[in-house]
């Protein structure tokens, strides 16, 4: 039979800006979310906290509104509530396929989008998808608000910049353009998406003539941080897109730039090798579906 | 409840019955279900939210009971396996379709087979097989190969009026 967690505090919170007093205010406290990661490090005791602070049932943190270019979606939102949200359903689908994707229903019933992010375990589903379509994080601590890019909020394996005594808010997603498309494509253990080895997101946006205006392209699990193939997005802008447009720009890919692990899931070259490959059928997913709002 | 606390009184219902009690904050749901109430029908495996033997559903939502804390289900209303026959003992639809379609062997996933195949018929009444697979896909068997398990599921969503 498995071991007790640590002797620990807990307490529930009624109102985020409680949540926020205690958070900066106790020592060695963290917040709990879905729980769906925190509890299983609890059960490891390899680190955690010694007091709990709740911010499961927070309202605050569940409100999913709509902006006039962006969506702005509380932190607590599960998954579930993510897959059901018409909202985003509407201007930012790839999110709905994504987080679908996650586990189990069991684990999308507790998951929170916060959590993910917050928790940023290299094989987790959203830091790619949300670095990819440039989504900004609010995070809220004693001093007040501040406003995160995706590009500096996912600093490291399991580290954010979020600074001690703050939390994550919300996250505004910036809606899905006309002529635009994502796409987001895992190598996960056993082909199941259980514990992605790499994972590859892209978001372009066309021309109307069909050519390539806008793109990024953004690979996990290939460095300690979600990284931008900035060359490859240069060769690919003002092009058409056609398999040899890819190949080209492909093959400026940068590899220095890539420092991936070496686990029990995958050599450190093999991961290297599947950067391209996973990273332009995230493209192509993100071209097709670019291209099938133009149809529309 | 405001101030952090080790312990703390919760009050949950149980497969219709009401609970009132003094908890650890470290104690996990499931150890809490198991242990403090005594009611041993849901399972408890791998205790890392992988095997979902431990599945339970808390307010309509099926969850690990393994990845919950006690305190955190306080005010909630939980179903687990033990709530399914009627107090006659009679069994519920889906218990009669897994006796039928002999979709447990050993028998330890079963209570959390169950909860989570209650609560795919409850959000999606007339799943297809691609359906019944990601439904259960948290959900661990080691004897059956899922065949039966599937088989057992399909049948209840095949008819017109599901009663779940
Ligand atoms: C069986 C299983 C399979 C899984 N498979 C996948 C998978 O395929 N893909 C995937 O992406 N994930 C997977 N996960 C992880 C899951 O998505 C977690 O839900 C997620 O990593 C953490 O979210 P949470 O809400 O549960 O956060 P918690 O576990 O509650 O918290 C995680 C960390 O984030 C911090 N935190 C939470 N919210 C905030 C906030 N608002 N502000 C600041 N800090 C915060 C916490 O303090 C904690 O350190 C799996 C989990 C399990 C149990
Ligand atoms: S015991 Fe909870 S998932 Fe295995
Ligand atoms: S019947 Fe034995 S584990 Fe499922």
């Amino acid at each position: 039979m498995a071991l007790l967690l640590r002797e620990l505090e807990y307490v529930r919170p009624d109102s985020l800006e409680d949540a926020v007093r205690l958070l900066s205010e106790l020592p060695d406290a963290g917040l709990l979310a879905g729980g769906q990661s925190l509890i299983n490090v609890l059960k490891m005791r390899i680190g955690g906290y010694s007091t709990l602070i709740d911010i499961s049932r927070l309202r605050e943190l569940k409100a999913i509104e709509v902006g006039e270019k962006s969506l702005r979606v509380g932190a607590g939102v599960t998954y579930d509530e993510l897959m059901h949200s018409m909202e985003v359903s509407l201007h930012r689908p790839t999110l709905v396929d994504v987080v679908g994707r996650i586990a189990d229903p069991q684990v999308r019933n507790r998951g929170t989008l916060g959590g993910n992010c917050c928790y940023n375990d290299p094989t987790c589903h959203l830091p790619p998808i949300l670095t990819a379509i440039g989504t900004v994080f609010e995070a809220r601590g004693s001093h007040g608000t501040r406003m995160i890019p995706a590009s500096e909020f996912f600093v490291s394996y399991y580290q954010t910049s979020l600074g001690p005594g703050e939390m994550l808010v919300a996250l505004h997603v910036p809606k899905l353009k006309s002529r635009s498309g994502d796409g987001f494509v895992p190598l996960s253990v056993g082909g199941t998406d259980v514990l992605n080895i790499i994972a590859g997101a892209a978001t372009v946006t066309l021309a109307e003539e069909g050519g390539i205006e806008e793109v990024v392209i953004v690979v996990t699990g290939a460095s300690e941080r979600p990284i931008r193939l900035e060359s490859v997005e240069e060769g690919l802008k003002g092009t058409a897109g056609q398999p040899d447009d890819a190949d080209r720009a492909f093959s400026l890919l940068d590899l220095a730039l890539l420092d991936p692990p070496d686990d029990v899931h995958a050599s450190a070259e093999y991961r290297r090798d599947m950067v391209p490959v996973f990273t332009r059928r995230a493209l192509e997913q993100a071209m097709k579906n670019a291209r099938r709002g133009i149809h529309d | 409840m405001t101030e952090p606390a080790k312990s703390k009184t919760i009050r949950v219902t149980v497969d219709g019955i009401e609970y009132t009690r003094d908890v650890e904050a470290r104690t996990l749901l499931v150890r809490f279900i198991r242990e403090a109430l005594n009611h041993t029908g849901t399972h408890f495996g791998c205790d890392t939210g992988h095997c979902g033997s431990c599945s339970v559903i808390v307010d309509g939502k099926v969850v690990k009971s393994c990845m919950v804390l006690a305190v955190q289900a306080d005010g909630a209303d939980i179903e687990t396996v033990e709530g399914l026959a009627n107090p006659d003992g009679s069994l519920h639809p889906i218990q009669q379709a897994f006796s039928q379609y002999h979709a447990l062997q050993c028998g330890f996933c079963t209570p959390g087979v169950l909860m989570a195949a209650k609560y795919l018929l409850e959000t999606n009444p007339h799943p297809n097989e691609e359906e019944i697979r990601r439904g259960i896909k948290g959900n661990l068997c080691r004897c059956t190969g899922y065949v039966n398990i599937v088989r057992a599921i399909q049948s209840l969503a095949n008819e017109e009026e599901v009663r779940v």
